[in-house]
């Protein structure tokens, strides 16, 4: 390779990047909650490896949660490795963020928490990550903001609701609707009632139950880390609390 | 076989590296759906199989097949062999008749590496109602053929732009204007559909090589295309494959 050559090769990526940066930055996002999967190369979305992919960045989105919205420890700060990340993500500058790099910042982690979202909407962490982010942290008009929301959620349940084998899902599903129940308290939820959306509360915990039976019967349940059973019946449990309330 | 087809076929086979990818292949599209979280739902695993074969034949195998073919031009230039070749040809058609003598070459490890992938889909991942595992073969055959169709001629026209400038910037060039077809230009088309005339152009002239992408509809089991979108598919990506295969033709230099 003779150092024309590269200068040739580097060019070229170099037009490339900036090209498609250019591009990408005054081009809409591909794929939102109304138009999922939307261009969806190798199908990733929605499939097996969107599921792991999405499992990968749970961390991080946990992460991001706990360091940038809330500004406080977390429960992997426990371990060194957690503490260091920790560490390493910590602003520690006495000038506080200007307005428009705030801004962008908000951008980035909205971004980023969608991303997650999209690859697998029945992921629990990753939806209610953009959920409370989305009610909590994001600038965005009320008007759109309540839109969002709700495409958010009703995206969940149309994915999840179709699940006859995973009884995870389920869970998203109703966790989708308890927020909408919550979100929407005052204002009508646009194409849902009220009584509709607590059926589908109790109508997703009961598929969950059903589908959790038949997993406990042929062993597949058992075979789940109890790290990750414990985290399913807790949020089981506490589902179950809100449902009977309704 | 032409001299350039037999000499192509002879260099991959010495070098070895077409035959760890053509078993490569299937052996990690078994392992990497262990990865996928299956535990409470098994049946994942057999349409991540299918998916992984064609990830990785779409992207490994195309990647090591245009830059084999970029390596070898530019080897072939420097060492005059294509002179050698030139002189041999009779006057008419010569340029046409080495870069089809080349193509053939390019063409039999595309075969093996798609034929591979196909087995491993038809092997690995199968449905087991009768009706559902016809329409899996029909729908794994049409993906094979768009492959073909897409990645030969572009391996080709990394050949022929080794020959003139140099296999870096012959391997860069494909691979960029294969990977803008293949993952952006999906993202742009509607955006571009609805802007000016510039951008209504680039949306026209620009590869729409994703929709030679059937993943989605093997992983979902949706069925294979009808034969009419298939031809009309298989008619377009034809159309790219000369249109790449003249572009190839033009730029292709025998003499150092």
């Amino acid at each position: 390779m003779k150092r024309q050559d590269l200068a040739q090769g580097t060019l070229i990526v170099c037009f490339f990047f900036l090209g498609w940066t250019l591009v990408i930055k005054n081009v809409p996002a591909s794929s939102t909650a109304t138009n999922w999967p939307g261009h969806n190369p190798f199908a990733i979305r929605g499939s097996g490896y969107g599921k792991m992919l999405s499992r990968f960045s749970e961390k991080d989105v946990d992460r991001a949660w706990h360091i940038g919205l809330e500004g406080s420890g977390h429960s992997d700060s426990y371990t060194w490795q957690g503490r260091y990340r920790l560490l390493k993500s910590t602003r520690n500058s006495s000038v506080p963020l200007s307005a428009s790099h705030l801004q962008h910042i908000r951008n980035d982690i909205r971004r980023k928490l969608y991303q997650a979202f999209l690859l697998d909407p029945t992921n629990y962490t990753t939806y209610d990550a953009l959920h409370f982010f989305l009610t909590a942290m994001s600038d965005i008009p009320e008007e759109t903001l309540f839109s969002e929301i709700a495409a958010t959620a009703f995206l969940v349940w149309e994915v999840a609701a179709r699940e006859e084998e995973d009884p995870e899902p389920w869970l998203t599903a109703a966790v989708a609707m308890m927020n909408l129940d919550l979100e929407f308290n005052n204002a009508p939820v646009p194409s849902l009632s009220k009584p509709e959306i607590h059926h589908r509360i109790k109508d997703a915990l009961r598929s969950f139950d059903r589908l959790r039976n038949d997993s406990l019967a042929d062993g597949r349940w058992s075979e789940l880390s109890d790290q990750r059973r414990a985290e399913i019946e807790t949020r089981r449990n506490f589902l179950g609390k809100y449902a009977e309330r309704l | 076989m032409t001299l350039l087809t037999r000499l192509y076929l002879s260099t991959i086979l010495a070098n070895k590296t077409v035959i760890l990818l053509a078993a490569g292949l299937p052996i990690l599209a078994y392992c990497l759906p262990q990865l996928v979280p299956a535990t409470l739902k098994p049946s994942l695993l057999e349409p991540a199989r299918a998916q992984a074969g064609w990830i990785l034949l779409w992207t490994v195998c195309s990647g090591w097949l245009f830059l084999s073919a970029a390596s070898t031009g530019e080897e072939w230039r420097r060492n005059g062999l294509l002179v050698y070749a030139f002189s041999r040809e009779a006057a008419r058609f010569r340029r046409l008749r080495l870069i089809a003598g080349s193509t053939i070459g390019f063409s039999v490890p595309a075969i093996l590496f798609v034929f591979g992938t196909f087995l491993t889909s038809v092997v690995g991942a199968l449905p087991g109602d009768q009706k559902e595992a016809e329409l899996w073969i029909i729908l794994n055959l049409q993906s094979c053929f768009l492959y073909l169709t897409i990645v030969i001629p572009l391996a080709t026209l990394g050949f022929a732009v080794a020959t003139r400038f140099s296999s870096t910037v012959s391997w860069i060039l494909v691979s960029c204007h294969f990977g803008f077809g293949f993952f952006f230009q999906g993202n742009l088309a509607p955006y571009l559909v609805s802007s000016s005339p510039p951008g209504q152009l680039l949306n026209l002239l620009g590869p729409h090589f994703y929709l030679a992408d059937l993943t989605e509809r093997l992983v979902f089991k949706m069925g294979p295309l009808p034969f009419s979108g298939f031809a009309q598919f298989l008619g377009y990506f034809a159309g790219w494959g000369l249109v790449t295969m003249a572009v190839a033709i033009l730029i292709f230099r025998a003499r150092q």
